[in-house]
């Protein structure tokens, strides 16, 4: 098994890596031909990436057996996210941000990675591995919608301070970052929601009960809602600008806090090795 | 005496406005120059570039001075204008300097503002007046393409020609940071003056359809609004307005601040705190300063987008000698294709090269030798030259006739035979 995995632990950090060095080009020189040939090299790694996991997989369990490969699932899923982002917009300028994030990840999981010794009996069940990849999805989706949020935030300053700088030449247009922001808070969202349900199937399924009394399961369940409530308020109350993408920063620390103070008092759950 | 490119003119940097406006050419009077040329027999072709800055002819003829000669008297003669040389003496560039000039010119290299682009297309429209023209000009027409093709890779290789560099432009530029398209703002126009005409042209021309103007005079505002399609409103309207705007331009003489702190402030909730951008180009300033402190509010005036453009320019200066390259490297190929066309000069210069070769020879032999054998052999001399030079010659003349003869060729027969310093000194000769 690891000499057939080798070759994507040496291939998919080099793809993440030649994605990055035309997103960093693209983004330093404004040349159009880069940002095109970033954007295939994501696709190509992304589609490399799922064969990995299918091979690794062995199409008998869910790939994240280990912290190396659970950091090489959210890479995957930070660049699909941003991929998604990126075809939904036609904005390739941010890329060279996350699919740095993604690189670093990438890297170090294939740099680590070790061969699966013993296989935990959860990884075996579909609605396991369903609801891990929808919540890492979820998670990251929040995450990206967070740093854009930022990264709007500090090309607003940049703006109003009239200090055209590094940043303001750099990036996207203001109402863009805000439609790239929106776009992955709602994909974050709707992806998390569904993790978070198939979550309480697997619970119904092993425990007989969709509600289980864990602590980590209601703080991630209430926060999700919280963060929901807050975008149908953003909606309904037509925020825009300055206001939405400082809504989106602290929704996703606030979130990160919550999931955080969750692995903090009860570690109990989620755990198989 | 051989034919040269030149290049005789005036523009900003050699004429005030007033003479330059007396020398620029309309259409048909450019068309009249090119129907005077028929008559000229020390202008072999010639090509005129008239704009609003600089009235340019480019000639390929026997001297610069009498070209310069024929343009005075035609524009007194047939187009009856006076123009006084002596108020403005034009420049006469010969060579490599005329073919330099136009790379230049077109690179909006020599522009009054660096790097303007309308020039190319100024070019593009001298080159298309010469070839309606009718006239035989092979050597302007490549001299002109080449020019268009300098003129475009030099916009996209380098930053020559990047970047605002008009108060109106860098107002576009700046709202593109804000707003990706135009296509759903609102633009509110406070006066419609040139300024505020020339600023809404931008915008419109970058794709924005909804426009409001606001200003003083009824008669003014209606005659802009009508030509960009934008509703008219009074002064006293904007409080109103101001609640749909996302871009606000104020480009009046007005004393008074005509958006004040309180319209905006009040307006911010109706509106949902969105993003609004307002530039303001009046002096003295039409927008209350203290609007800045909306958060949502990104105001310019004036100053800042002098800033903008101040920086554009230096950066243009930067790319200046990365466009001189650019024009260095066209001017060689020109050059090389111009030189490609010398097949006599080439074959002339090398004949001479040869009968130097056999001159010296005979010398070096004249005192070793009775005068009848020298008599031999310099006849014997005279035929080996001869054939040797037969083939060499008709092969030329065979490639310069079916059009295949290459800048390369040529190069090399020169290179081969230093038939540089033979011109030189042939020059040299008929000037002593």
């Amino acid at each position: 098994m690891q000499s057939f995995i080798q070759p994507f632990n040496v291939l998919l950090p080099l793809l993440y890596g030649a994605a990055l060095l035309f997103y960093v080009f693209y983004l330093s020189s404004g040349s159009i031909i880069s940002g095109r040939f970033g954007q295939k090299f994501l696709g190509i790694s992304l589609a490399i990436h799922l064969a990995y996991f299918i091979a690794r997989s062995n199409f008998a369990y869910f790939p994240i057996n280990n912290s190396y490969d659970s950091l090489s699932m959210v890479a995957a899923c930070i660049a699909l996210i941003y991929f998604i982002i990126e075809r939904g917009t036609g904005e390739g300028k941010t890329g060279a941000f996350f699919i740095s994030i993604t690189f670093v990840f990438q890297a170090v999981a294939s740099m680590f990675h070790v061969d699966i010794i013993e296989i935990p009996e959860l990884l075996s069940n579909p609605i396991f591995g369903i609801h891990v990849f929808l919540t890492l999805t979820g998670i990251s989706a929040l995450a990206i919608s967070g740093i854009y949020g930022l990264m709007y935030w500090m090309l607003a300053r940049q703006i109003k301070s009239h200090n055209l700088g590094i940043i303001y030449k750099g990036m996207p247009p203001l109402d863009r970052l805000e439609t790239m922001g929106r776009l992955s808070s709602v994909l974050g969202l709707i992806s998390l929601g569904l993790g978070l349900l198939m979550g309480h199937f697997y619970a119904f399924k092993m425990l007989d009960t969709f509600f289980p009394a864990d602590l980590k399961i209601i703080i991630n369940d209430v926060a999700w809602l919280i963060y929901l409530l807050g975008w149908i308020i953003v909606k309904m109350k037509n925020y825009s600008g300055l206001r939405m993408s400082k809504l989106s920063f602290w929704g996703f620390i606030g979130f990160a806090m919550a999931i955080m103070a969750a692995n903090f008092i009860s570690t109990s759950f989620h755990r198989f090795n | 005496m051989s034919q040269q490119l030149f290049c005789i003119g005036w523009s900003h940097k050699n004429a005030p406005v007033q003479f330059r406006d007396k020398a620029a050419l309309g259409q048909d009077e450019i068309l009249a120059f090119y129907g005077g040329l028929s008559t000229q027999e020390t202008i072999e072709e010639l090509a005129v570039i008239s704009t609003c800055n600089r009235t340019e002819f480019y000639a390929l003829a026997d001297n610069g001075t009498s070209v310069l000669k024929w343009i005075d008297t035609f524009y007194t003669g047939s187009l009856s204008r006076q123009i006084d040389l002596k108020e403005a003496e034009p420049y006469t560039l010969a060579g490599n300097h005329a073919v330099d000039q136009l790379f230049r010119v077109s690179a909006g290299m020599d522009s009054m503002m660096l790097g303007e682009n309308q020039i190319l297309s100024q070019v593009k429209t001298a080159h298309e007046q010469l070839l309606l023209s009718g006239l035989k000009s092979p050597v302007l027409h490549q001299l002109f393409r080449d020019a268009v093709s300098c003129g475009k890779e030099i916009r996209t290789s380098t930053e020559l020609c990047k970047g605002a560099v008009s108060i109106s432009f860098a107002a576009v530029e700046l709202a593109k940071r804000v707003y990706s398209n135009f296509i759903r703002q609102k633009i509110l126009v406070v006066g419609a003056g040139e300024s505020a005409e020339l600023t809404v042209k931008h915008f419109k021309d970058c794709g924005a359809i909804h426009f409001m103007v606001a200003n003083r005079s009824e008669i003014n505002g209606k005659k802009l609004a009508e030509k960009y399609q934008a509703s008219c409103h009074s002064l006293e309207e904007i409080p109103q307005l101001v609640k749909e705007a996302d871009i606000i331009i104020a480009a009046t003489h007005s004393k008074d601040y005509l958006l004040t702190f309180e319209d905006v402030h009040n307006s911010m909730d109706a509106r949902f705190h969105k993003n609004m951008l307002m530039i303001d180009i009046s002096t003295p300033r039409n927008i209350d300063p203290q609007i800045h402190k909306i958060q949502e509010v990104f105001l310019f005036d004036l100053d800042h987008l002098e800033n903008v453009i101040a920086e554009n320019l230096e950066k243009r200066k930067q790319e200046l000698s990365a466009a001189e390259e650019i024009v260095q490297k066209y001017a060689a190929k020109f050059q090389g294709w111009l030189k490609s066309l010398e097949v006599k000069p080439t074959i002339s210069l090398l004949t001479r090269y040869y009968e130097k070769v056999r001159n010296e020879e005979i010398e070096r032999y004249r005192h070793k030798i009775t005068s009848s054998e020298l008599d031999i052999l310099s006849q014997l001399s005279k035929g080996l030259v001869r054939k040797l030079l037969h083939y060499p010659i008709n092969h030329l003349k065979d490639l310069a006739d079916g059009q295949e003869l290459d800048p390369q060729t040529i190069d090399t027969i020169w290179r081969l035979y230093r038939l540089e310093d033979m011109n030189v000194k042939k020059d040299e000769h008929e000037a002593g």
